[in-house]
This record gives structure tokens, sequence and C-alpha cells, in this order.
């Protein structure tokens, strides 16, 4: 988080510096953010300190990138063109008088050009080309590390040469904003009395060529091809330090990287196994809760059979009670001759109902045997006897 | 008629002005006591590694049962819900009586590069929602998304679509594919793998980066000598400084989940064919079934109108709603158009119950 004094000087730090420029004293021009974008990007790819140039390893790339955005103030070509020139002067001005009227200008306003851009990138070059040879000469680090220089210095050479096809579809930008600025004045209703409608009138031509520019599909490939060849480049520089590093058995770059992937792997699997867990004990918690219930009817059940235990032991003494009742009937009748007599009488009783079922029972069988050409009738009979029998038995077994 | 007409004496009065402006302004900010960006207390309720899922601490006991959870964006932070007392969503929300709480994905270092979008919605969103709906003892939860925090909450519901009860997105992008959407088209030719390769972690400042190169003379030269206007008045100058501590306070982004978003979602455009994929898992929209509340503006140059309305198409829920405000991307939480916004969300939210 910024705090507020860092913001403070920052912001103190820029508004100082557009007015020093505007008063024409030597301040250069103000960080505007891009700066740090360009900053960030070049400490990635200078990690080591042996490794980065002499000059300032941002100036090399900061520069060309404030000049693209320094031409929307570039006088120098603004001035390049004639309707310009005319519009705010009101003469033809010749060659000589436009540049000495645009150095005057790019002086005051101390606006970084083209020109210092490629020097810088050669300047860079340069420095890249005396450390290979610096190394191919070296023989502790030989030839291997000559290799990976070249590789480097060629990724990098690959992506300022982007970089310039970047550059190059801002070519004549500072014209376009012009022209588009005068058109705008013409077509507006009124006159631009003072320096902020101006400006403002300015700002609005130039967002709007940046705007038509930065939406083409050349742009999105061209800034597409630069940033991915400087992320080569930065990867085979980072590749060639690991290489070196892991000869002297420092801890690498690329190692950590593998580290890394494994602690994610391995946190999957902690999260997998995790889920299983739960998902396990989800089901031991349904497989309790079923137990838990099967327990409560085998509770039940036990108490069920406790009951008929209870029940069984009563019918077991109630049988033996009756038993003794019985023996006791018995002894009371064999010791009372009256009872006896009537023992009798009801067993002759009994013998004269038996004759009589036995009597009423004989026509029924004499009928049988003199149909017994009649087959169905007869099988009806069969029929019904089984199922007599089982009723029968069960009779016997009741009683 | 000659289109201009500006006098050199009222140049130089111009420009006298303007620097008094400068002096007077340098001073407001010198006297100015709180500048600290963020309303409202929070409290720390669940932490994996750099995360925390943090309650945003109110005077007024919550009163509704379903706690409202925000996703905020990777890119920049959470702080922009909740910026001033005068300017926070998030105070309105706990004056309707939510609990609303925030998932603070924290500032990833190196060693976090491997991060995925799994681990930032399955692990860490998903952790978040368990514990809330086991916290407020309810089996769904609201969850506003916002920016890309709002199709991370979109990918979530669609593989968590039991634990959400309403889904508010707002500004959320969700059709990668649009005419206007310079975003998009700045990425399509990067080779992501490659740059985090070569970088680990994506620096925030790169992002930043970015975001003002693509409106690099409005951004880093109209702001600012405009700002003396501003910073005069005590209570806009104090905004204007919170509004740029949060646009700098941009935290680098975990190299792994961050290409894989921009690959899936900027330049495939993979939500709108659902055929993203989380982890092993194929993440399928149409599961989304729970009520959605669409919030976006009319001016928005990140996220243009047209992307975030694409929710509707992909998502399987056929209660949605929109709103569009008449403002930008981060006029949503502080201009006037987004006063009544609030209100709004909680009048939605209470009609579904």
């Amino acid at each position: 988080m910024i705090g507020m004094d860092g913001f403070l000087r920052s912001w103190q730090q820029q508004q100082e510096a557009f007015w020093s420029g505007m008063m024409g004293q030597t301040a250069r021009p103000a960080d505007n953010g891009l700066t740090s974008w360009f900053d960030q990007w070049n400490r990635m790819a200078w990690p080591s300190a042996a490794q980065a140039p002499q000059m300032s390893p941002s100036d090399l790339f900061v520069a060309p990138f404030k000049d693209v955005f320094g031409q929307a103030f570039d006088v120098q070509r603004f001035f390049s063109v004639p309707e310009a020139v005319k519009f705010f002067t009101g003469r033809e001005l010749g060659e000589e008088q436009i540049k000495q009227l645009s150095d005057y200008w790019v002086g005051l306003l101390n606006i970084p050009t083209t020109k210092i851009a490629v020097e810088q990138f050669l300047q860079g070059t340069s420095i890249l080309q005396t450390m290979q040879g610096a190394n191919k000469g070296n023989p502790l680090v030989g030839n291997p590390m000559a290799e990976d220089l070249e590789k480097i210095q060629s990724a990098w050479q690959e992506t300022l040469e982007s970089y310039k096809d970047l550059l190059d579809l801002f070519g004549g930008y500072a014209g376009r904003v012009s022209k588009r600025l005068l058109t705008n004045l013409e077509k507006a209703d009124g006159e631009v009395k003072s320096l902020k409608q101006l400006f403002d009138q300015w700002l609005s031509a130039a967002e709007g060529i940046h705007k038509e520019v930065t939406t083409t599909p050349e742009y999105q490939q061209v800034f597409g091809a630069f940033v991915n060849k400087m992320c080569l480049a930065i990867t085979l520089q980072r590749d060639a330090t690991d290489r070196n590093l892991e000869k002297m058995g420092i801890p690498t770059y690329s190692e950590l990287t593998d580290v890394h992937a494994r602690i994610q792997r391995l946190r999957k699997d902690q999260r997998r196994v995790k889920g299983e867990l739960s998902e396990i004990s989800e089901t031991m918690s349904e497989m309790q809760d079923v137990v838990s219930a099967v327990t409560g009817v085998t509770d039940q059940l036990q108490k069920q059979a406790d009951e008929m235990a209870e029940l069984r032991k009563s019918l077991a003494s109630a049988r033996e009670e009756v038993a003794n009742m019985k023996a006791e009937l018995a002894k009371q009748t064999a010791e009372t001759p009256a009872l006896k007599g009537v023992e009798q009488s009801v067993r002759q009783l009994t013998d004269r109902i038996a004759k009589l079922e036995a009597g009423t029972a004989k026509p029924a069988s004499s009928a049988r045997a003199a149909s017994a050409t009649a087959k169905p009738a007869a099988r009806k009979v069969k029929a019904k006897a089984p199922a007599r029998k089982p009723a029968r038995k069960a009779d016997k077994t009741n009683g | 008629m000659k289109p201009i007409s500006i006098d050199s004496f009222e140049v130089l009065s111009e420009v006298s002005d303007w620097w008094q402006q400068f002096e007077k302004s340098r001073r407001s900010v010198l006297d100015m006591a709180d500048t600290a960006p963020g309303a409202t207390p929070v409290e720390s309720v669940l932490e994996i590694e750099r995360f925390r899922l943090l309650r945003f601490v109110s005077d007024t006991p919550a009163r509704k049962k379903i706690p409202l959870l925000i996703s905020y964006a990777l890119v920049n932070r959470f702080v922009i819900a909740d910026l001033q007392e005068d300017k926070s969503l998030v105070r309105r929300l706990l004056e309707q009586g939510y609990a609303v709480y925030v998932l603070d994905w924290g500032y990833p270092r190196a060693s976090d590069r491997m991060l995925d979008l799994d681990t930032y919605i399955n692990e860490y969103t998903d952790a978040a929602v368990d514990f809330l709906r086991s916290e407020h003892g309810v089996d769904a939860i609201n969850v506003l998304g916002i920016c890309q925090g709002g199709t991370m909450a979109l990918t979530y519901a669609a593989l968590h679509p039991k634990k959400i009860h309403c889904l508010i997105t707002m500004v959320t992008p969700v059709d990668f594919h649009t005419e206007k959407d310079r975003l998009s088209q700045m990425v399509q030719d990067i080779d992501v793998a490659a740059a985090v390769r070569a970088l680990g972690n994506v620096p925030g400042l790169v992002l930043n980066a970015n975001f003002n190169a693509m409106q690099p003379f409005s951004l880093n030269i109209k702001k600012w000598l405009d700002s003396v206007n501003t910073l005069q008045d005590p209570s806009k100058g104090a905004f204007f400084l919170r509004m740029e501590q949060w646009i700098n306070d941009s935290p680098d982004q975990a190299g792994q989940a961050h290409q894989e978003f921009i690959t899936q979602f900027y330049q495939q455009n993979r939500i709108v064919k659902n055929t993203v994929t989380i982890g092993d898992e194929r993440v399928d929209y149409r599961a989304v079934d729970c009520p959605i509340l669409n919030l976006f503006g009319s001016y928005d140059h990140l996220v243009p109108p047209d992307s975030s309305r694409a929710i509707k198409k992909v998502v399987g829920s056929k209660d949605y709603t929109e709103i569009e405000l008449p403002t930008g991307h981060i006029g949503m939480y502080v201009s006037r158009a987004a006063t009544q916004m609030p209100e709004k969300i909680s009048a939605w939210l209470e009609q579904k119950g």
C-alpha cells in the first residue's frame, strides 16, 4: 500500500518536473507511471546486478517508450506538418526555419526523441557484446556461457526489433494528432480562448488517435510479439543463470519452480484425501444411524422375548397346577363312591352316545358303497379326505 | 474565423492561476489527517495461508438470516467497496441488516505462483462458503461477485449450485470477445504461459500500466493537472487520495491462476462456449439455477455492458434481473448514479426470500 508520504512525494515530483520543463529548466521529464512499468520489466530482465549494463537498465527501455508517448508532444514532428506551421504562425516557413523552430521547442521541453532511443539500444547491444566477448576468453566460464549469452543477446535484439515495430505503428503519430486537432478546431462551434480549452481539444485528439492505433489487429499482433519475445529473453537469461548457479551448487529458480509444483500437487492430494475422509466420515455417520436403529429394534425384540419367557413360565406353572388338580380330582373320585356311581353312569351314557353316533354313520357308508361306480362322486369324497386330516390332526394337537 | 484566439496575457494569467491553485491544493493535502481508504473495521474469521475471510464489523446487528459474501477481483483490493463512509457499498448493506463478509485473497508472493483457479475457487472460496453456512446455520448463502470476482463467483455457483442462494454479479465479464473489449484485444496474441514462465507471478505494476495505457493521456497527464482543483477541497481531496491509494494498491497475480484466467476466459472465451475447466472438473454453467441480479455500467471501458449481459445466456437460471447504471467501471462503487444500488440489491434479495 502506498503511504501518504510516498504519494505526496510522487505527486509533487510530477508537478515540479512538469513545471520545470515548462519553464525551460533542465529537469528530466516526469515519471508518468510507464517508467515504473519498464523498471519492473527490467528488474526481471537483469536479475543479477553483475549482468546489468553500466547504464541504468531502465534507461535502455524507458527512454524509447517515453518517446512513443512523447511523440504526442513532439513539436519536431508537429512542426513538420506544414498545415500546422501555417496555422500557428500564419506563414509558410522554409525547411531550415521549421527545424530551428522545432529544435527550440524540443530543447525547451526536454523531449526525448527516437534518436535517443536508438542510441541507447545500440549502447545496450554493445554492452552485451562486450560481456559475450569477455566470457568467451574466460577459462572458468568457457564456451557454454558464451553460447548462452549469444542466445540471450539475440533474444534481446529480437525484442528490441519488435519494440521498433511497435514504435512504427505510432509512426506519424504527432502529425495525425495535429491534423485531428486542426479538424476538430475547424468543426468547433466557438473560438478556443484559453490554454485549457486548447489542451482539452488536444487531449481528445491524442486519445482518439491512440485508441485508433491500439484497437487495430496489427497493434494486437505486434504488441503480443513484443511481450512474447521479451519474456523469452528473460527466460533464457534466467535459465543461463540457473545453469551457472547449479555448477556452484546454489539452489536455482528452476529447482524452486519444481518444489512449488510439487507442493501444489501435494496440496491437491491433501484436498482430495480430505474430501474422501469427509465422505467416509459421512458414510460412517449414516452407518451409525442404521446401527442405532437396528439396536433399537433388537432391544424391542429382546424385551418381547423376555415377556414370552415370563409367559412360558406362567404357562408351565399353570399346567403344573392343572395336573395337580386333575390328580386331586382323580384321588377324590376314587375315594368318593357316589361320585364313582356318577362316573359309571357317565361312562354308560358316553357308550350309548357312541353307539348312537355309529348308528347314524352307517347309511352314509352303505350309500357310498352303492354308488361306487360313480367316479366323480368318489373322487369328490376322496379329494375332501386329505383336507380333513390335518384339521383332525390339529384338533388332536390342540387336544 | 480563426478557431484559436488566445491572448498571451490570458495564458499567463491561466498559468499563474493554476500555480496558485497548485499551492493551495498542496497546503490542503498537507493538512489532511485521515486519507486511508476503508471505512468499516474488519475482523478475520477464517485464514488459510495468505487467504482470509473477513467480516465487516457493524454496530447494527444483522437481521437477515442469510449472510452476504463479497467475492472481489484478484486485481486490486476489495477496499473500493468500502472506500469511505459516504461512498461505501458495504456500509449501506450492513445498514440493511446483512452480515457482510469478503474474501481477502491477500498479496501473493513468489512461493504462491503455482496457486491456480482451482485453489481460489474450490479451496479458498469453498472453505469460506462452508464456514458461513455452518456459522449462520443455513444451507446456502448469498454471494456478491465484483468484476473478476464475479466471474469466479459465477464459476463457483456452477460447481456448487446447492450452496448459493442468490448470486449478484457486478461489472462482471462473461463474454470476453465483445467488440469493445480493449483489454481482451490487448492480450489475444500474448503467450501467457511463456510470460508466467518468465515472470513467475505477474506484477501488479504491469497490470496497472496496462490499464493506464488504455487512456494514457487522460490518466497520466490530465488527471494530475485537474487534481489541483479537487485537492483544494478537503473532502474531495481526501476522496481523490483514497482512490489513488486504491488504484496503486495492486497485488501481484499468482502466475498459474493468471495464466488460466487469461487463457480460458480472455483468449478462448470459454464461459460462452461452456467449456471452462477448473482443476480436473469441467464447469457446466447451466447448473447455475439460483436467482441472479446483474449490475453493470453503460460506460464501462474495462467490462463492456455486452460482456456482462451475456450471463443470462449461459446460466440455467430463468430468474434473471439486470440493472444498468449510467456510469463507468469505478463509478459503480462511488458515483452518484450508484447511490441507490445497495437499496436495490437489498430489495431484490428481500424479494427472493
